[in-house]
């Protein structure tokens, strides 16, 4: 005989597991079928990228401490390469990019170090920026020259031509993580999301003159009320 | 130009802007849950975000970057979706799961209930 203890627990459980259910939306079968593959990575998958002739997929990943960085065939989805720098946190790979180009490929890691990797040999790397805190951002410019970078403490341009590392922003206080950043299609500036704002910066005017002010074309903070 | 822009904290939403005049075009709110990715298609057709909570799976829904209009919502596994990418010709959708999977979606076979399970967006993306 069920204590009343007990039938409340079972009360409890079922009425969380229907809340749950009804919270959740089902998948329809519309849904399941549109499932092509699921690529199995040894650690969480934390970013993903297609080559620019889409032949090539690569995911980024490592949560464990068992990280790094995958590459598959797009059209057989048979592993190419798998790609490991490191041990412990370090091996964590947070972003991937392909250059537009197709020669490059890059990863950022849990430390904010980025590598450059040739695509095809696979077979060395090269650290182009080291230590700069959790990565959060890795972007290549539409011509393949310059890598855009954004971590927990800085927003950065690496010159592929000329080694050159800009720092176009710096961590000031707790909130202004660099979430995200992008180039503009044209490739002559960047868009910047820090915690609670978007900033634009001019490419040239930041690389000529380091901390200009004058480089940060404009920046757009966000309410925290909800506007109608 | 079009930015998809990221939201903050609390404020549970998703923001198109046009970079050229800085204006907003869109801004989808009422999200639930977390939301860690964002995608434009290459088309700039559509756009994808991706999230969920630890232990109650990931999600994904894609949108009409025109309208702000929802097209389809997939929920997988256990844990959130952290990365997206669409193929160069925007037919295939990679999801990077913390399940430990990149699933491969057909971008035209996603549909389903509309839903908007993410919280905030916390990516830009021309």
């Amino acid at each position: 005989m069920l204590t009343l203890l007990s039938k409340r627990i079972i009360l409890a459980l079922a009425t969380l597991f229907c809340l749950t259910s009804a919270a959740r939306p089902q998948n329809s079968g519309e849904n399941a079928a549109a499932l092509l593959a699921k690529l199995a990575c040894p650690d969480r998958v934390k970013d993903v990228a297609f080559s620019p002739d889409g032949k090539l997929l690569a995911a980024g990943y490592g949560w464990n401490d068992q990280g790094g960085a995958r590459i598959w065939n797009v059209a057989d989805h048979a592993i190419v390469a798998t790609l490991t720098i490191g041990k412990g946190e370090e091996a964590n790979i947070e972003r991937v990019a392909f250059s537009p180009d197709g020669r490059l490929f890059a990863t950022a890691n849990w430390n904010g170090d980025v590598m450059l990797w040739t695509v095809g040999s696979w077979s060395s790397h090269k650290v182009v920026v080291a230590n700069r805190g959790s990565s959060k951002s890795l972007t290549f410019s539409p011509d393949s020259t310059k890598i855009a970078f954004s971590s927990e403490d800085a927003a950065i341009i690496y010159d592929l031509r000329s080694g050159n590392t800009t720092v176009l922003a710096t961590r000031t206080n707790e909130r202004n993580s660099f979430i995200s950043i992008a180039f503009s299609p044209d490739g002559k500036s960047v868009i910047l999301f820090r915690d609670d704002a978007l900033q634009m910066w001019d490419i040239e005017s930041s690389l000529s003159r380091p901390g200009n002010h004058q480089a940060l074309v404009f920046s757009v903070r966000f309410q925290q009320t909800v506007t109608t | 130009v079009i930015a998809g822009g990221g939201a903050v904290y609390g404020r549970k939403s998703v923001e198109i802007w046009n970079v050229r005049d800085q204006k907003k075009l869109g801004d989808l709110s009422e999200f639930r849950s977390g939301l860690f990715a964002l995608a434009i298609s290459h088309s700039e057709k559509l756009f994808a975000v991706g999230g969920g909570n630890y232990g109650s799976g990931g999600d994904l829904s894609v949108w009409s970057l025109a309208e702000s209009r929802q097209i389809g919502f997939v929920s997988f596994g256990e844990f959130p979706i952290d990365g997206l990418a669409f193929s160069p010709d925007d037919n295939v959708l990679a999801a990077a799961s913390d399940d430990g999977f990149v699933l491969l979606y057909a971008v035209d076979r996603i549909r389903g209930p509309q839903v908007k399970k993410q919280d905030f967006a916390c990516a830009v993306r021309f």
